[in-house]
């Protein structure tokens, strides 16, 4: 009796909650909700990421006539011609030398200098919660905000300050100056703005770390250095090579916030502008879509430039980097 | 319990998520579609109710430079004229005003909420191929119901070749026009005596005080128009005069030429074009648009000279480069270097400051008259002075008299030549009606389009802007009375040029439009590399650093070496 009772029930699926299909109501509820929240992203994901990678690459090939109702299109290879000629230019070559030196600078200086703040943030060292506040702080308004505000600093107060107070005979501003002091405005901006981002990442990774370790590590007799060494920098080194790799791979598309600083004109020297600068206002500048298709090519083989160098930078990372074991 | 929360604070995420994505978006024109869907009191985004009892026309106006009082005043005067017109089932209309810059995307106009864009930097081309106007021949070519003309008959010849297409159909109507120039201090000219005398009343020998008038009421020059008794007299007519005003400038203390130095690229160099094109008179001006015909005044530069071509040079769209070599080009960059010549003759403290914007120029020269070292000149857009409104009112300078100079000839055989100025329009400014609009709301637009576009308003629009639109028209001395001191200076200068639009139908042009903008026409290769500068200015504050003076010569060959090698292939 209590057998076929029990068979009974399991075959209700309102007891059971097992419907006629396979799925239980609770799961066909949790099935539901997953879809409402991803069909919105994933929609996304597919208009603003696949679609128009797929028109940019297509793109590429085309040639684009915009006096003829519609548009005459014609499939080539005339705008890699154009691309690679273009490439060729000392012009291109300063604006290509531009980006690597920015990246190479970003890195070099930021990624040191931000392990080292965390660290100190990390161990709680005098005033670590006072330079949380405050290097994280302009991370909280906006870029253009920033820019602005700097922008200002730099090319009015500053030379103000220069003169009034150390009365230094025709001070200029720093974004008036000479092209390589309007190069180290950008740079010294660019650093300031993204050192609160990777002080914040890295610190979160190195507060992860289990004190147990680290409290071993001192057992041992290691001091903050050797602690910082062999245990937090292995430990945090995940956060640390997704940073590179996705440097790396930013490396032609990152403008270094010059938009920010000089707008739509041409106006900021070659120097200062880098390869994602150059598109992005060359883009933005386009009147009509007969001009997206050399810079649609333009693209294409910076990304067949960045593809392999980001495929290559995350291998070294792996092989070389120290494990967190 | 737990997977509720999880649940409930994940749609909140994702809500805050969406919001922000919306938020991105709010430059540009929503997608709503306008009409049926919204209730009487709907607010649209412009700050207005909407009836629904009446019709609405949703119209975006850009209102940087020349505001929108102008399409305020438009809109209430055409809502109280059809105030009982019949609509199919609505009576009355409503102008829906939106002011914003819009979105020149093709898909987000089609499908955007606005009818009606009186916009700038419009594609026309791009546009008419994108589908993205409505066809408006009727309303060009047929006669206005406001003022009995057709509006063809207002426009130039060249719009009317730009703008035809094969199909003999119109898409758009010229917006407002302006150029970058020169302004002047009409009162600092009055007091100090800056006009130049009549040419038969200097002396020999004459010192530079004898080539301007004594005092207030002696015979003037005939200025750059060459004829007496006219708008122009005792403005400089010639690059060498122009200069020895500078000179006179200095000897009472004052700064001659200013101009913003965040944008000095812009302006500078858009107005060097419109020197090139003055000096080139319109006919071959017209061929840096159409790329079709003879260009006669090339040259090239030979052991420092400029040596003009022993023949004319057919061009074609594969030639157009060849137009870089013209003298114009050579003749402005020659104008540039002398201005750079003296470091008196600009502001020194400014010219080349990245944060000085075009307000903080203007809000100097204002107030130079008060404060510091007065300013003569500034190098602006003839709208400026709908921008120094705010400085203009908080310190009192209504009465105060500005204009507009015309531009003065490279020497005295160009002002025998070529007695109108040319004006080279920078806007591309255009009014057209999307092409999606309701059926039977286009009747309505168009209406609305020959309103506003009729004689009535445009002299309206000059009223409220003391600017114009890119139509000829005329002002009676009655409605000229009404405009500021530098609306009739500047009325007075468009009375007497021809203006050339940034339009052309042709394929190299229409294809590559970025490349041929105002202020883009100045790029130079530097010799010996394949670097180029993409604004005069750099290389000129490249000069003064290396302590060199800027030569012409060399930049004007750079010209041509950039425009030769970048010349677009479609």
């Amino acid at each position: 009796m209590f057998r076929q009772n029990a068979e009974k029930t399991m075959r209700n699926p309102k007891i059971s909650g097992k419907p006629k299909n396979g799925l239980s109501q609770g799961k066909r509820n949790d099935l539901i909700c997953y879809i409402a929240f991803m069909v919105w992203p994933v929609l996304q994901f597919t208009i603003f990421y696949i679609a128009v990678n797929v028109n940019s690459f297509l793109l590429a090939f085309q040639k684009i006539d915009v006096t003829t109702k519609p548009a005459t299109v014609t499939w080539g290879l005339w705008n890699f011609e154009a691309v690679f000629k273009l490439i060729a230019t000392d012009q291109m070559k300063i604006r290509i030398w531009a980006s690597v030196k920015s990246f190479l600078i970003m890195h070099c200086v930021s990624v040191p200098l931000g392990l080292f703040f965390s660290y100190y943030i990390y161990k709680k060292m005098f005033g670590a919660g006072a330079f949380r506040v405050l290097l994280f702080t302009p991370s909280i308004l906006s870029a253009v905000t920033t820019a602005i505000l700097f922008f200002q600093f730099a090319d009015r107060a500053l030379p103000k300050m220069l003169t009034d107070i150390f009365k230094v005979e025709d001070a200029v501003g720093l974004f008036s100056g000479t092209d390589k002091g309007k190069y180290a405005a950008v740079m010294f901006y660019n650093l300031w703005i993204s050192f609160g981002t990777s002080v914040l990442m890295y610190s979160n990774k190195m507060i992860s770390i289990s004190p147990e370790i680290s409290e071993a590590a001192k057992l041992d007799g290691a001091s903050g250095i050797k602690e910082f060494w062999y245990v937090t920098l292995p430990l945090t080194y995940p956060t640390l090579s997704v940073f590179l790799i996705t440097g790396v791979a930013a490396m032609f598309t990152n403008q270094y916030n010059v938009f920010s600083f000089y707008g739509w004109s041409e106006g900021a020297p070659i120097n200062v502008q880098s390869i994602g600068f150059y598109l992005y206002l060359k883009a933005q500048g386009a009147t009509s879509k007969a001009e997206y298709p050399e810079l649609a090519a333009f693209g294409l083989i910076l990304t067949a430039v960045a593809v392999p160098m980001t495929l290559l930078v995350r291998w070294l990372l792996e092989k070389f980097g120290p494990s967190e074991d | 319990m737990k997977n509720v929360k999880t649940k409930l604070v994940s749609l909140i995420l994702a809500l805050t998520a969406a919001f922000t994505m919306t938020a991105c978006g709010g430059g540009g024109d929503d997608s709503k579609t306008p009409g049926e869907s919204k209730n009487p009191t709907e607010s649209t985004g412009a700050s207005e109710s909407i009836n629904a009892e009446k019709l609405q026309l949703y119209v975006v106006n850009y209102n940087g430079g020349y505001g929108s009082s102008w399409l305020n005043e438009v809109k209430e005067e055409y809502e109280a004229l059809h105030k009982d017109t019949k609509y199919g089932d609505k009576t009355g209309i409503q102008i829906v005003v939106k002011t914003d810059r819009p979105s020149m995307e093709a898909s987000v106009i089609k499908s955007g909420e606005s009818e009606i864009y009186f916009v700038e930097h419009v594609p026309y081309i791009p546009f008419v191929s994108d589908d993205v106007m409505a066809d408006i021949t009727d309303v060009v070519t047929g006669v206005n119901p406001y003022d009995g003309k057709t509006l063809e008959s207002k426009l130039s010849a060249q719009q009317k070749n730009a703008w035809k297409t094969a199909d003999s159909a119109y898409y758009a109507l010229p917006h407002y026009s302006g150029t970058y120039g020169i302004i002047y201090d009409i009162d600092l000219f009055e007091s100090k005596n800056l006009y130049f005398r009549a040419k038969e009343n200097v002396p020999a020998n004459a010192a530079l005080k004898d080539y301007f008038i004594a005092k207030k009421g002696d015979k003037k020059s005939d200025g750059p128009d060459g004829k007496p008794d006219t708008y122009d007299d005792g403005l400089p007519a010639t690059y060498e005069e122009f200069f020895l005003l500078c000179d006179r400038m200095l000897d009472f203390n004052l700064i001659p030429v200013d101009w913003s130095g965040q944008y000095k690229d812009q302006h500078v160099t858009s107005f060097l074009s419109s020197l090139a094109a003055d000096y080139e008179g319109l006919g071959q001006a017209l061929l840096n648009l159409s790329f079709d015909g003879e260009a006669t005044g090339l040259g090239k530069i030979v052991n420092g000279q400029f040596v003009k071509d022993a023949t004319a040079t057919a061009i074609d769209g594969s030639k157009g480069y060849e137009l870089f070599r013209q003298e114009g080009v050579y003749q402005s960059l020659k104008f540039l270097a002398q201005l750079f010549g003296n470091d008196k003759y600009y502001n020194k403290a400014y010219a080349f400051s990245a944060s000085d914007s075009q307000l903080d120029a203007q809000d100097r020269y204002l107030t130079s008259a008060d404060d510091g070292k007065r300013i003569a000149m500034l190098i602006d857009g003839d709208w400026w002075s709908m921008e120094a409104d705010e400085t203009i009112r908080a310190n009192e300078y209504d009465d105060r008299k500005f204009g507009w100079m015309p531009l003065p000839k490279a020497d005295e055989t160009k002002v025998k030549e070529q007695n109108k100025n040319i004006i080279y329009d920078r806007h591309s400014a255009m009014t057209f009606i999307k092409s999606t609009i309701a059926t039977e709301k286009l009747a309505a637009a168009k209406d609305f389009l020959q309103f506003v576009n009729s004689d009535k308003m445009l002299v309206k629009f000059t009223q409220e802007t003391n600017a114009f639109k890119g139509f000829n028209y005329t002002l009676t001395d009655d409605e000229l009375e009404t405009l500021s001191a530098f609306g009739q200076s500047l009325y007075k200068v468009r009375q007497n040029s021809d203006v050339i639009y940034l339009a052309s139908a042709n394929k190299v042009y229409a294809n590559n439009q970025s490349m041929f903008q105002l202020d883009a026409l100045y790029k130079s290769m530097k010799a010996g590399t394949t670097a180029n500068y993409d604004y005069p200015l750099t290389a000129v504050k490249e000069a003064i650093d290396a302590k060199k003076a800027f030569s012409a010569e060399t930049y004007f060959s750079g010209v041509y070496e950039y425009f030769k090698a970048n010349w677009p292939k479609n």
